[in-house]
């Protein structure tokens, strides 16, 4: 058989069981503020933002509550970073992180605004 | 305006036509029809470039009542954003799709005698579909026809909406437009492969094919660097690569092209690859309209921070990329068992080898990225929608890199077809110096294994393919595009490496005026500059040299618009992204608080205090601005010296930020809290004399991150190497042999 064949192979099954194995791990789920507190492990949040939340320089945390619409739910955030920019105008915010300790840890906030931009075509 | 969608509508008919008349010629050869399709095909190209030139002159002179200027411009964009504006929204971008095509299609007529009408057939039926979508949503529209409610008919709106701050860069004037000439080229490979489906003719297609290949390969590799250079310099989030789906959409079909040019190589001498290649053309249009369906239908929205908005096209387009695959999958599928193909029965050591190597591991690259792009849609069928993050790209990219790069090095050394083995001698020096590359990299810090082999082997692929590039370049021969093309590449990997993992940052806050040292480089805020474009800048000092970082509200976009200063210089970029600006009165943590009367002396901690009056301040303001500040005779018994202090405020709409005055002698921080104008008397807050964060008490800060990025000039010169390798390659096949 032409190494060629052997070589190529090996090539795809690796990465294929390399890709699955990180798609697997690095997978995270949208979930409800109910759910993270039950799994713990790295989950996708989004909620209502319930206040314009506090930062506080000597630890370069931001804290925040969301809230779930549906449920009534609430939960701490903590993010560690600033207070983004658009924070006040957000209606939702998407955290991805996890639940430790009483609160959400979140390493990445994406903040959703109604802007102008998505309101084109009809809704102006 | 009517005379602007009546020419849509048109241009669909032209293109209908076009289609029938091309298709049945092919059919039954009737010279009428051929001239039937051409004359729609001209048609069409009148109108299309009719309805540019309109949107232009619309968007130049204001027509707020069309729905499309209305909602990308406004009058105070300057000439060059206007222009932008062409391609700011997905009604302009797919109109610009259309003039790509038309030009495109006009060359195709011109070169192509034996396969025009099949080639041409598949470019109009995309064009038709492209110009259904502005048939459904016209930029020509009033808006007064969409929003009834909001405007009277025939009253046009006195300003627009404007442009997007984030497009309103330099960059983003010509990366759209060269990206979109690499999106819609992909739709010649993919008429030329669906031609040579239905003639049953797989060999003839690949010639003629070649340098539309390059050219795409070329197009969507700028513009997809050039995209990644907008977001490092404009975003600010530190990075020009995020494998976000905007990202990604225009990546895959790139590495599929880049393996469609070598497949091609590949067939053309050894009549292999005759099913791969058909399949890597229709994959790359196929790919090309999958991202846009992903990234233009609101999908994504709750995954990507910059897609578009939902949309109302989304079922008409996933229509429009079902279709598409259908046709094609259907046509390879009943074609598959006709392929007759030599089997390339080449020694494992021959370049033919490395190559199809080489084009299996981008072929994976560009799968995972696709499957990893469509996570949300794809874990959406079976439970939740969940998004990979980062890693999972970062993981398979590494080990791509390093085969990939392995391949680059060494396929270019072997003979075509026979055993090359003896071939690797000739560059042991190459080796030896690649790997003394990696043993100082290694004590310079880079101390991974992943990072350290892409390393080695991209200086060693660098070396090997630069002295082929020097050896033919030095003959007078211009056969070296592929090589230049490939050290190139040796140099962005080297460049992404440092920069993106060996990158460090912090984030650090700046009080106004005081020099903080951050990672080596004395840094100091300096205050905002307010600009009259609305676009607020701070200033940041990095070693006494002034630069400027953007820092404004959009009313816009309802959010703080930031852009980086970045400070180029040769081995590494210092990147200073600002966050947040936190006033003065909340870094005033410990402080106390007197209240002075007019005119009547106040004793503080021994010195004696005198409120005289104010003083107007009318420096740098805007209308409806003010500044005010207290003057406040400053006595120090022990010196007698009378000094004169100014704490002052100032009101910005309704916005209020303090203008701090030093405490004489000590450096304490005195702010002015509070007037009372009734009883003419002002508070004062004073800074504790003593405490951990006394340089910064009741100063403004400027919250940044500051990183910086090794050698990343590396991978802006390999992009450059990069282009002038595919120019070079393409105009060389270009001179040999015509379109």
């Amino acid at each position: 058989m032409n190494p060629k064949y052997i070589v190529g192979g090996l090539i795809i099954v690796v990465f294929t069981v390399w890709a699955a194995v990180s798609f697997n791990s690095s997978l995270t789920p949208y979930v409800s503020i109910k759910e993270a507190k039950e799994r713990g492990d790295v989950v996708q949040l989004k909620g209502a933002r319930l206040d314009q939340g506090a930062f506080n320089i000597q630890t370069n945390m931001f804290t925040f509550q969301l809230g779930d619409e549906a449920s009534g739910e609430q939960i701490h955030v903590i993010y560690d970073g600033p207070k983004p920019g658009n924070f006040d105008q957000a209606t939702h915010v998407v955290c991805v992180g996890r639940y430790e300790d009483g609160a959400f840890h979140a390493t990445d906030l994406l903040v959703k605004c109604p802007s102008k931009y998505q309101e084109e075509g009809t809704k102006i | 305006m009517i005379a602007g969608i009546l020419m849509t509508s048109l241009t669909f008919v032209a293109l209908f036509i076009s289609v029938v008349a091309y298709f049945l010629h092919h059919r039954r050869g009737e010279e009428a029809l051929l001239r039937l399709g051409r004359l729609a095909f001209y048609t069409s190209v009148v109108l299309i470039f009719a309805q540019a030139i309109l949107l232009m002159w619309g968007i130049l002179t204001h027509h707020f009542e069309w729905i499309y200027v209305f909602s990308y411009s406004s009058k105070s964009l300057p000439l060059y954003y206007l222009i932008a504006t062409f391609w700011a929204g997905q009604e302009g971008t797919f109109l610009l799709w259309l003039v790509f095509g038309a030009i495109y299609g006009l060359i195709l007529i011109r070169h192509r005698r034996d396969d025009e009408a099949l080639v041409m057939t598949f470019m109009n039926l995309v064009q038709a579909f492209i110009v259904m979508i502005l048939v459904k949503k016209n930029p020509f529209t009033y808006v007064w026809e969409i929003n009834p409610a909001g405007f009277r008919a025939g009253i046009s709106p006195l300003d627009g909406n404007g442009l997007n701050p984030l497009l309103q860069d330099p960059w983003m004037t010509i990366h759209p437009p060269i990206l979109f000439a690499g999106y819609s080229s992909t739709m010649i490979l993919f008429a030329f492969a669906m031609s040579a489906l239905i003639k049953r003719n797989y060999d003839n297609w690949v010639r003629p094919a070649f340098p539309y290949a390059l050219f795409a390969g070329m197009t969507l590799g700028i513009g997809i660097i050039l995209g990644g250079y907008w977001a490092y310099t404009t975003l600010g989030w530190g990075g020009y690569w995020g494998w976000d789906p905007v990202e990604n959409s225009s990546l895959i079909p790139w590495l599929i092209s880049l393996g469609l040019i070598h497949g091609m190589v590949i067939q053309r001498r050894q009549e292999g690859m005759k099913r791969s290649n058909v399949f890597l053309a229709l994959s790359s249009f196929i790919l090309v309209l999958y991202g846009s369906f992903l990234t233009r239908s609101g999908v994504l929205t709750d995954f990507s921070v910059h897609s578009f908005g939902e949309s109302e096209l989304n079922t008409y387009l996933v229509g429009f990329v079902g279709l598409f695959l259908l046709i094609a999958a259907l046509a390879f599928i009943m074609r598959t068992r006709e392929f007759k193909g030599q089997k390339i029965q080449s020694e494992f050591f021959s370049r033919e080898n490395f190559m199809l190597l080489g084009i299996l591991v981008l072929s994976i690259l560009a799968i995972f990225t696709f499957i990893g792009t469509s996570s949300p849609l794809l874990t959406g069928l079976f439970g939740t929608a969940s998004n990979v993050s980062i890693n999972y790209y970062n993981s398979l990219a590494g080990p791509l890199g390093i085969i990939l790069a392995a391949f680059i090095a060494l396929a270019p050394l072997m003979s075509w077809k026979r055993d090359s083995r003896d071939k690797l001698k000739s560059v042991i020096v190459h080796a030896v110096l690649a790997l003394l590359g990696g043993i100082a990299a290694f004590f310079l810090g880079i101390k991974d294994m992943i990072p350290l082999l892409i390393l080695i082997l991209s200086v060693f692929l660098i070396l090997i393919n630069g002295e082929i590039v020097w050896r033919t370049a030095s003959k007078g021969n211009w056969n070296f595009g592929g090589y230049l093309a490939h050290a190139g590449i040796g140099f962005m990997l080297i460049g992404i490496l440092t920069s993106s993992v060996y990158d460090r940052s912090t984030k650090v806050t700046l009080p106004l005026g005081v020099t903080t040292e951050v990672m080596g480089y004395p840094l100091q805020y300096n205050g905002k500059l307010s600009s009259p474009d609305g676009k607020d800048k701070v200033l940041i000092d990095v070693a006494s040299k002034t630069t400027y970082a953007k820092f404004y509200w959009s009313d816009y976009s309802q959010a703080y618009m930031v852009a980086p200063s970045v400070q180029n210089m040769p081995l590494q970029d210092l990147y200073i992204s600002p966050i947040q600006i936190i006033p003065a009165n909340e870094t005033m943590t410990n402080h106390q608080t007197i209240t002075l009367q007019k005119g009547i002396p106040f004793e503080f901690e021994g010195n004696r205090l005198t409120f005289t009056g104010y003083e107007m301040g009318e420096h740098g303001m805007n209308a409806g601005d003010m500044q005010i500040a207290a003057v406040i005779t400053f006595v120090n018994p022990g010196s007698y010296n009378e000094q004169i202090i100014k704490p002052g405020m100032r009101m910005i709409g309704q916005k209020r930020e303090y203008i701090p005055a030093e405490f004489p002698g000590n450096g304490r921080t005195i702010l002015l809290e509070g007037i009372n104008v009734e009883s003419s008397s002002i508070s004062l807050a004073v800074s504790e004399p003593a405490g951990a964060n006394q340089a910064s008490a009741g100063k403004e800060l400027l919250a940044v991150e500051v990183s910086v990025k090794p050698l990343i000039n590396l991978l802006w010169l390999g992009t450059l190497l990069m282009f002038f390798g595919f120019l070079t390659a393409l105009t060389n096949r270009l001179r040999k042999q015509p379109l």
